[in-house]
């Protein structure tokens, strides 16, 4: 197990992020949307840092996840809110960490539901390896490779600071 | 107006009282019970009647007095009736809804309060019928009867067959503390009979009813009663009393009609039994 | 306390046939399941792909275009292959029994049915024969049966309430109208009482509640005025024409008196009770124009809630 030194730093990834989308993409027509939940805290970090000016959105990927005649319902089920028009628009979809592709997979399916988009991209912290399908980020500071028993989980403090946990499965 | 009723032998059930009582009265109210005048009466009465050899006593109730109308006007009349009444000291009458047409709508039980309204006659207390047409299918439109003027409501002598009609007439009664008179009496063992069942009616040929077409007709009406609390809900709280107040007497008599009516009956076995034995002296 | 028939040895919901005996956090598993699903038919596309490739039987013994509908928008919408059987024009018309048709619609490969019978217990007697014959992948649903239970109207009506009221513990919730004959309003008292509502009422003539009506848990009112004093939830019940035939009502005008939900009897609830009626209504009769069509009735939110809770139930059910 990584010791807490060797956890990647989740806030200057937030910042490094940012940086590397800046003078990318046009904060005047670009729509951030943020996978529930940790995809939606860095989503909130850069839509402020980034300035942009569509409103942000989120969703949940429960009701487009490829495992459910295995697993069932996610118990957590959140309302997806898209306050924006998807038909034409560019939209980056944030998420925390990137590991087998299929939740990004979900969140493609799902935004195609609302409609037709010109182009989407993909920012995340951390890119962990071990994909299952061609999926890959337009944006990511950080890659590692982890046991794939461990799952890497981002968490959010009381007063806002964003940290990497590791979990054993 | 002052009136002093005196000598007479004044029977009062509600208080038990039965004794040689004088009767002072005023303004409508009795103010006064005994030998000498109430303190306020001052310089005599306007009327003193004598009542000596008389009984003095509150106005009689007739539980199933047929007024006739409408529909047996040729029978007689409402003012005949109620003048009959008011003769014989029946100053409250409650009539059955066995009229033609039956007593089953607001509007016929309006008219006949109002045509009803005679001053120095009794007071009519109409009894609503429980089920339209008194067929014994469907229910009367209670509450609306209930505002034209009905005390209850009964089937006169037309039982209801359909025990599960039965149970829901009263439970609807029930619901809004509306008391049910009922006749208690099977129709099919009382079927063509004219006399009691038994000695009388063997040795005069006449068609019996048997004694059990009345127990198990009392015991069905008890039992739905009990379940449907048709007469438990009477005896709680309750607003309606005090509006009824003086109807209260009325309610009290649910076996009485079927018991008088048998006694009649039975009354009438011995007359012709008699009448019989006369002929073939 | 004996095992829910519905629920499987991991205590997840297996079949939905009532309420009676769920536990509460069941009940509040599914509401909360229901809120995201009503954001999916804000959307272009009314769709998500939970149930595709499965097919639900819609199996009517007793017609209703209504409820049959909602649940087919809801199937659909779960991207499910639907099929609607109406029962009365075809095979058990030739004699063929409950099971028989059960039998024969599982070799179709169904993976749900979704049953209104006119008998209570039909469902039951369905889920029970699929598990007898090793079929257990089959889920049942309870659309109605006969006057027992109607548990999918019941967890709607529980959504609406928790939308408006959020609180369940702090509410007086009164049922009014024909209860002896209302599978609605069996499922509404069961799922009051788990939910931890204090006060249930049950507003109605003796002719029809059913005796013993007090041991479901809930407080009888015949006077609808003392029933209403103070009460936060209206639930208004269908009165069916019926009931005057049956000897339990002399007409529908002195019941709409007695018992039909005017403006001035609302105004004895709390001033922010909301109204709420399974549908359809009949107006006059249990209930006055100006209040179905008043700020306080929640009536057609209700319907919309209705295909979120039971896309809500048929999702978790399949995914078990």
């Amino acid at each position: 197990m990584p010791t807490a030194s060797q956890l990647p730093d989740a806030e200057a990834l937030c910042a490094a992020l940012a940086d590397a989308m800046r003078g990318r993409i046009d904060p005047a027509a670009t729509a951030l949307v943020g996978i529930h939940t940790g995809g939606l805290w860095v989503a909130e970090r850069l839509h402020a840092a980034l300035g942009l000016k569509t409103p942000l959105g989120s969703i949940n990927v429960s009701f487009y996840r490829d495992d459910y005649s295995r697993r069932g319902l996610h118990a957590n089920a959140k309302a997806a809110r898209i306050p924006f028009t998807v038909e034409g628009a560019h939209i980056v979809i944030v998420d925390d960490v990137v590991h087998t592709g299929r939740t990004v997979r979900a969140a493609i399916n799902e935004l195609f539901d609302y409609g037709r988009p010109a182009k989407i991209d993909l920012a995340v912290l951390v890119d962990r390896g071990g994909r299952e399908l061609p999926i890959a980020p337009s944006f990511c500071p950080r890659s590692l490779s982890l046991p794939a028993a461990h799952k890497l989980a981002l968490e959010r403090a009381a007063d806002g600071g964003l940290s990497f946990q590791v979990i054993e499965k | 107006m002052k009136i002093h009723i005196k000598n007479g032998r004044l029977i009062d059930p509600a208080s038990k009282t039965d004794k040689p009582l004088d009767l002072f009265i005023a303004a409508g109210r009795i103010v006064g019970v005994g030998d000498t005048a109430p303190a306020a009466w001052g310089n005599g009465a306007n009327s003193v009647l004598d009542a000596t050899g008389c009984i003095v006593c509150p106005g009689l109730v007739d539980l199933a007095a047929r007024l006739r109308e409408p529909g047996f006007e040729y029978r007689a009349t409402l003012e005949s009736e109620m003048a009959a009444a008011a003769a014989g000291g029946v100053t409250r009458l409650a009539c059955p809804p066995d009229t033609d047409p039956v007593l089953d709508e607001p509007g016929l039980v309006e008219m006949l309060t109002h045509r009803a309204r005679l001053p120095e006659f009794a007071h009519v207390h109409p009894v609503g019928a429980l089920t339209t047409q008194l067929e014994g299918k469907a229910l009367t439109e209670m509450t609306e009867l209930s505002e034209a003027g009905c005390v209850a409501f009964g089937q006169a002598n037309h039982a209801i067959v359909d025990t599960q009609v039965l149970l829901r007439a009263m439970m609807y009664a029930a619901t809004f503390d509306f008391p049910v008179w009922l006749q208690a009496q099977d129709p099919f063992l009382a079927k063509k009979g004219v006399a009691h069942d038994g000695e009388v009616a063997a040795r005069l040929g006449l068609a019996g009813i048997p004694v059990a077409a009345e127990t198990i007709a009392l015991a069905t009406i008890l039992h739905l009663a009990r379940e449907t609390g048709a007469r438990g809900r009477r005896c709680r709280h309750d607003r309606r009393r005090a509006r009824r107040r003086h109807r209260g007497d009325l309610r009290r008599g649910d076996s009485s009609p079927a018991s008088v009516r048998n006694g009649y009956r039975l009354f009438r076995c011995e007359r012709a039994a008699r009448s019989a034995a006369a002929l073939n002296a | 306390m004996h095992k829910s028939p519905q629920l499987n040895k991991h205590g997840e919901l297996q079949h939905l046939l009532t309420i009676e005996g769920l536990p509460r956090d069941v009940l509040t598993r599914i509401l909360d399941t229901a809120a995201p699903f009503t954001e999916v038919a804000e959307r272009e596309v009314k769709k998500v792909p939970l149930l595709r490739g499965k097919s639900v039987f819609n199996l009517f013994f007793e017609n209703s275009t209504r409820t049959r509908t909602t649940f087919e928008i809801a199937a659909k919408r779960l991207s499910a292959d639907v099929i609607n059987l109406n029962i009365n024009t075809s095979s058990a018309n030739k004699g063929e029994t409950l099971l028989d048709t059960a039998d024969n619609l599982s070799a179709m490969h169904a993976d749900m049915f979704v049953v209104r019978h006119a008998a209570s217990g039909a469902p039951f007697l369905i889920a029970q024969h699929m598990a007898a014959t090793g079929r257990d992948h089959i889920h049942v649903v309870n659309a109605g049966d006969g006057r027992h239970a109607h548990p999918t109207q019941g967890l709607l009506d529980m959504y609406t309430i928790r939308h408006y009221k959020a609180d369940f513990t702090r509410l007086t919730v009164a049922i009014v109208g024909d209860v002896l004959h209302s599978r609605v309003a069996r499922s509404q008292i069961h799922a009051l009482n788990t939910l931890g509502v204090p006060e249930v009422r049950v507003i109605a003539p003796k002719t029809l509640l059913p005796t013993g009506i007090e041991r479901l848990g809930v407080r009888v009112f015949n006077d609808m005025r003392e029933g209403l004093r103070g009460v936060d939830v209206v639930m208004m019940l269908r009165l069916q024409n019926e009931r005057m035939q049956g000897a339990l009502l002399p007409s529908t005008q002195e019941y709409f008196k007695s018992y039909g939900l005017t403006p001035e009897k609302l105004a004895l609830a709390k001033p922010d009770a909301i109204v709420m009626h399974p549908g359809p209504m009949n107006r006059g009769v249990e209930i006055d124009s100006a209040v179905a069509d008043g700020g306080q009735a929640v009536i057609l939110p209700q319907v919309t809630f209705g295909i979120a809770v039971r896309m809500a139930v048929m999702a978790m059910l399949a995914g078990n």
